[in-house]
């Protein structure tokens, strides 16, 4: 039986505790042995060792242990390892920070693919409409793939078309299908990229709102750093912008209006949900951003709770 | 010793010259510098605020399983002189802070991890003196255990701050603070405990000792 140790300075194959049967050295420079440390360098080695028929023990070898064995002082192990775990924290911080800008992006995506699906299903409906305008379907994709399909016309109103001209529309209706598939993608995508951005906002609104929310106050940082009174509003600027100037009412409808039980509650009712609504969401947020990993589960219980009690 | 009391406050004696790292006061006595402790920013300075006593020494490695940002890594730094703390956390923006610190005291080195799999650090952490836990996750004991068995040496020690509305809000906090005892207590024996408040509500500090 050998045990293998995975360390800075190299990998090792150590047999009877003190026993060095295999080793690969590292380089030097602790940027390079970073590199190697985060890559499957170590598992490509462990295989190779496998393959000559080595009994690999399933635990790693403490890596001072290691060292020392190789003639390493534990002064030059705990010096050496610091730089290399240094290196190895900075590239992988990099890769994490600034994720909630992807949720602005994605959010934006979806916002860019419903608009043109708007505008080109319009357009598809009036020229189809020449052909065939008693055909009513008001869901956008059950109507795009009827058409697709073909229907029998029979008794209408509308102009005949060749083949020819159909297929100009039916081509448009099928990037239109696809774009529908897209959005459900992006729509995949962006819940489990709230799941590591903002997974308690996530848990009390779900993908979709919190994503919005995000998207609206401009980045995580500044969600959480936002009061309740404001997160109620948030994406009602315009009838706020119109409150400030002309004295309009002022607005109690933001996107957290969104939300089904909201939506659903007797209007009296409403503006009292969506205000505790809101203080559940700026504390999320605040735990998100602040304390990243941390779970708030209490938080949705206590939204669940107050529910119940406006809603009796 | 690094550790002073100063009236009513505790103190550590900097190990970097002027450097402040969560703008807390500094002060001279007998011509060293030291850094006021606050007993509200930090778990194991509240701990040593309300009596507990941590034999450290100035060779301790250290394990530190959600060092955030690094204030209490810091005073412990200024502690063990000699020694390293592995510092593990995995939110980024927090390690950020925590690498830029480590960066300027060479007993520090930050590990951008999850305490859920020590083994993800084996490559970097050997066999330690002593473990720090601050992660405030309701599966609090079994990441503790699960590290202590495989980094903490026998007879090591360990800070452990139990928060118990991490662990469940709806259950009274001494309820929390039995159960966790007796999830430990096969592996560990249990030197010093102390209540944090009133600098932490619902916390408990416990020191343990590797059986
Ligand atoms: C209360 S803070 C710690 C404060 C720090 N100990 C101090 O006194 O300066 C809790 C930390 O635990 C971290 N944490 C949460 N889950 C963790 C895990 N599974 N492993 C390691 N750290 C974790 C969080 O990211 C957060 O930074």
């Amino acid at each position: 039986m050998v045990s293998l140790a995975k360390t800075p300075f190299g990998f090792f194959a150590i047999a009877m505790q003190d026993q060095i049967v295999d080793i690969k050295k590292l380089p030097n420079d602790p940027k390079e042995v970073a590199k190697i440390l985060i890559g499957n360098d170590f598992e490509e080695w462990r295989k190779g060792l496998k393959k000559k028929g080595m009994d690999i023990k399933d635990t790693i070898f403490d890596p001072l242990k290691a060292a020392l064995l190789l003639g390493i002082s534990r002064k030059e192990f705990l010096t050496f390892s610091r730089l290399v775990e240094i290196e190895i924290s900075k590239l992988q911080i990099k890769k994490f920070i600034g994720k909630d800008y992807l949720v602005l992006q994605s959010v934006g995506g979806l916002d860019d693919l419903n608009k043109s699906i708007n505008i080109v299903v319009n357009r598809i409906r009036e020229w189809y409409g020449m052909h065939f305008p008693e055909l009513k379907i008001e869901d956008h994709e059950k109507f795009l793939k009827k058409i697709i399909k073909g229907v029998d016309r029979v008794e209408s109103m509308g102009i005949d078309l060749s083949k020819e001209d159909l297929q100009a529309i039916t081509r448009l209706a099928e990037m239109i299908l696809e774009m529908y598939k897209t959005k459900t993608k992006i729509e995949v995508y962006l819940d489990k990229l709230m799941d590591e951005v903002s997974p308690n906002v996530k848990a009390l609104t779900g993908a979709n709102l919190g994503a919005r929310l995000i998207e609206k106050a401009g980045s995580l940082r500044s969600l959480a750093l936002l009061p309740a009174s404001t997160i109620q509003v948030l994406g009602a600027e315009k009838a706020l912008f119109k409150h400030l100037q002309k004295g309009t009412p002022s607005p109690k409808h933001g996107v957290i209006f969104q939300n089904q039980i909201i939506t659903r509650a007797p209007v009296s009712k409403r503006g009292k949900l969506a205000r505790t609504f809101a203080t559940k969401i700026a504390l999320s947020a605040k735990a998100d951003f602040f304390s990243p990993g941390e779970k708030r589960p209490e938080l949705v219980k206590l939204w669940e709770k107050r529910v119940k009690e406006v809603l009796k | 010793m690094t550790i002073l009391k100063i009236g009513r406050e505790i103190a550590t004696e900097n190990l970097v010259k002027g450097q402040r790292v969560y703008k807390e006061r500094l002060t001279k006595r007998r011509g060293k510098e030291y850094r006021m402790w606050n007993p509200k920013r930090s778990k194991v300075g509240a701990a040593l605020q309300k009596g507990m006593k941590i034999p450290f020494s100035e060779t301790w490695l250290t394990l530190y399983l959600g060092v955030a940002s690094g204030t209490t890594a810091s005073h412990i730094s200024d502690i063990i002189k000699r020694g390293m703390i592995y510092g593990v956390d995995p939110a980024p923006r927090v390690l950020r802070e925590f690498l830029i610190l480590s960066e300027t005291r060479e007993n520090l080195i930050p590990i951008f991890g999850n305490a859920n799999y020590p083994e993800s650090y084996r490559h970097i952490v050997p066999e330690v003196d002593f473990i720090i836990q601050d992660v405030a996750q309701p599966n609090q004991s079994q990441i503790f255990l699960k590290n202590a068995k495989l980094y903490l040496k026998k007879g090591g020690l360990a800070f452990v701050a139990v928060k118990s509305r991490s662990i469940d809000v709806t259950l009274n906090p001494n309820k929390v603070f039995s159960q966790f005892k007796r999830e430990i207590e096969t592996e560990f024996e249990i030197i010093s405990e102390r209540k944090l408040e009133p600098y932490e509500k619902d916390h408990l500090a416990l020191l343990l000792r590797k059986k």
